[in-house]
């Protein structure tokens, strides 16, 4: 079977090293590379926070820094749910893997007008990045096979009683990319917070006895602790259900709907409005994953985190 | 019971005194020593922690080795000042015999989170390196880290100028993203800056009585400490007690009579990097978590380090 190539676009965080762990190592995906954006922490933590992970567990993907701000807004962190380093937990030894030199935003144009309209952008951070490549280079639209994103809500949001946090951090760049014409796939919160590592979950991932179950289980104990504010009993992985996606489709339940970005700056700013019941009978622009199988969910990030080393 | 004590090192001169002054004081039980990059690599400042343990007899005591360099990926670099002042391999050219003991397996910040949670308020922390493997202990279990008894940092330059650079002392500027971490998670630390240490310059007036101890702890110790003594400075002669003041004021914070309760953040860029400062905002908070010292008697103190000193070396 041929491997789904992809980019992986994130703001290492907690769960997007779990994402990157996976999309790093699964046979049927080819990470052409990673790029970083400013999110969960400004972009001088989420840069180095992605190299660690890919020094500490041999990941040898190219990394690029993108964007250190929103395109219009103020810029706002998740220190509260990532702590100050914006991957509390686990610690690493001192880095020396260093990014390319070249502009996250560029290597996305490059890489997409040199392929043959076969990569998978995923983005599990804000889509800055994303946005902002579209807006450098519109021909790349075209390019682009498809975007499986981690970000919105069709119910409650998690930063906002509106918004979820990447959508909210930078609306106008969400609007840029759902209004692209671009197939996209959406993991919202509503099935991302069912995703859900408990003491059972971490527990089986640390027996895998390497360093990316310890590593799995030092990032899901902070969060485990931190993501009470959200009312959650355990820290949700929402970032590597997009990357599953790309290889196991058939365990999501999705409904094709219009999504539209709310960019008035009122208490609903940053939300995703999910059409669900066709209210506006306006085109679907969004495949949004409702549901999946937690049991096969685990199954294949446990055996993906057994192939490291 | 006595209350035992994590100290943490770049073995460095002044830390090769302020570990024997440590272990020359009774009142703690000293269950560990962890290494850090800073004045030498992690690698020169395990193996002189060892030897110099081996050289007191106190093989007894076990080493953790730390960080090999700052946070996020940070350039740092031995310069030819850091030669100067502590000599090519860290304890002023002064050979001691290896220890036949091996470095221990679990990291430093492993070592630290597993005793504050195994001892909680009976155990102190006392750092005198940069602040890399404090930041990783309180990143990996921050409530571990803080329900310990006291916490007393070698770090900063509020009131005097800095000593890498106008702006920074050099444990702060060695690792500033760890510094930051570390002054901004609300965890209580007792900060002895060089506001306090360069008031305790010593030369052979007050050390040179340890010669006549004519044992080989007291001459190697002596050797190590001349060379410092006499190299620290450009301007002057003498060398300041920076990492065993630390230990005194841990043990007896009575060491110094005036302390600033003070919310503190630290420059990440530019000429300023590794300047600890506070802000309007950090004022208006209700908590202060740095007990920053201004002052100290200087003469007890000194006396005090050379007398438990001479001790250890007899």
């Amino acid at each position: 079977m041929e491997k789904v190539k992809m980019i992986l676009d994130c703001d290492t965080g907690h769960d997007d090293a779990i994402a990157l762990m996976v999309a790093a190592r699964h046979p049927q995906i080819e990470l052409l590379g990673v790029t970083v954006v400013a999110g969960n922490q400004v972009l001088e933590k989420t840069l180095p926070n992605t190299l660690n992970v890919c020094q500490h567990l041999n990941i040898n993907v190219p990394v690029y820094g993108g964007m250190d701000r929103p395109m219009v807004r103020d810029q706002v962190t998740a220190g509260d749910v990532h702590g100050k380093s914006g991957l509390d937990g686990p610690v690493f030894d001192a880095l020396t893997r260093k990014a390319e030199k070249k502009h996250a935003v560029n290597f996305i144009i490059d890489t997409l007008m040199e392929s043959d309209g076969d990569i998978t952008l995923v983005p599990v951070g804000p889509l800055t990045n994303i946005a902002m490549a579209m807006r450098l280079q519109p021909a790349i639209v075209r390019k682009i096979k498809r975007i499986v994103l981690m970000g919105g809500a069709v119910g409650l949001g998690n930063t906002t009683p509106a918004a979820e946090f990447n959508i909210y951090v930078d609306p106008e760049a969400a609007h840029v990319v759902l209004t692209s014409g671009v197939p996209i796939v959406m993991m919202p919160l509503d099935l991302t917070n069912t995703a859900l590592a408990d003491m059972k979950i971490i527990e089986r991932m640390e027996a895998i006895g390497n360093k990316a179950g310890k590593l799995f289980g030092d990032i899901m104990r902070f969060t485990f602790k931190s993501q009470a504010v959200n009312g959650l009993t355990a820290g949700p992985v929402h970032d590597v259900t997009a990357v599953t996606y790309l290889v196991i489709p058939e365990i999501y339940h999705t409904q094709d709907m219009y999504v539209e970005v709310e960019l008035n700056r009122g208490p609903s700013y940053g939300r995703t409005v999910c059409d669900m019941n066709d209210r506006f009978h306006k085109t679907p622009n969004v495949t949004v994953g409702l549901s999946l199988d937690l049991d096969k969910f685990w199954d294949l990030v446990e055996e993906t985190l057994r192939r490291h080393e | 019971m006595r209350t035992k004590v994590i100290l943490d090192v770049d073995t460095g001169i002044d830390d090769a005194l302020a570990i024997a002054f440590l272990l020359g004081k009774k009142e703690v039980d000293v269950i560990g020593i962890t290494t850090c990059f800073g004045n030498v690599t992690v690698e020169t400042a395990t193996e002189n922690t060892l030897n110099l343990l081996h050289l007191l007899g106190r093989d007894d005591v076990r080493v953790y080795p730390g960080a090999r360099g700052p946070w996020n990926g940070r350039e740092w670099i031995i310069g030819e000042h850091l030669h100067r002042i502590h000599g090519y391999n860290g304890i002023g050219n002064v050979e001691l015999e290896k220890s036949p003991n091996e470095a221990e397996k679990t990291t430093a910040w492993q070592f630290m989170v597993e005793s504050a949670r195994r001892y909680g308020s009976e155990l102190m922390l006392i750092c005198v390196g940069p602040l890399t493997n404090l930041a990783n202990a309180i990143k990996l279990d921050k409530e571990a880290i803080s329900s310990c008894q006291r916490i007393t940092l070698m770090d900063g330059a509020l009131t005097v100028s800095g000593n890498i650079s106008p702006y920074a002392e050099a444990n702060v500027y060695n690792d500033s993203d760890a510094a930051e971490y570390v002054l901004s998670s609300g965890i209580d630390v007792n900060m002895i800056g060089l506001d306090v240490t360069l008031q305790t310059i010593v030369t052979d007036k007050e050390l040179g009585f340890w010669q006549t101890l004519n044992t080989l702890k007291s001459r190697k110790l002596f050797d190590i400490a001349a060379y410092y003594y006499f190299n620290e400075f450009k301007e002057v002669k003498g060398g300041a007690l920076h990492d065993p003041l630390a230990v005194e004021a841990a043990v007896n914070p009575d060491v110094a009579d005036d302390w600033l309760r003070i919310n503190l953040t630290v420059d990440q860029e530019g000429v300023t990097r590794g300047r600890i400062h506070t802000t309007k905002e950090l004022m208006s908070r209700e908590h202060k978590n740095v007990n920053y010292a201004l002052n100290v008697d200087a003469d007890t103190f000194i006396k005090r380090f050379a007398d438990t000193v001479s001790e250890v070396l007899k």
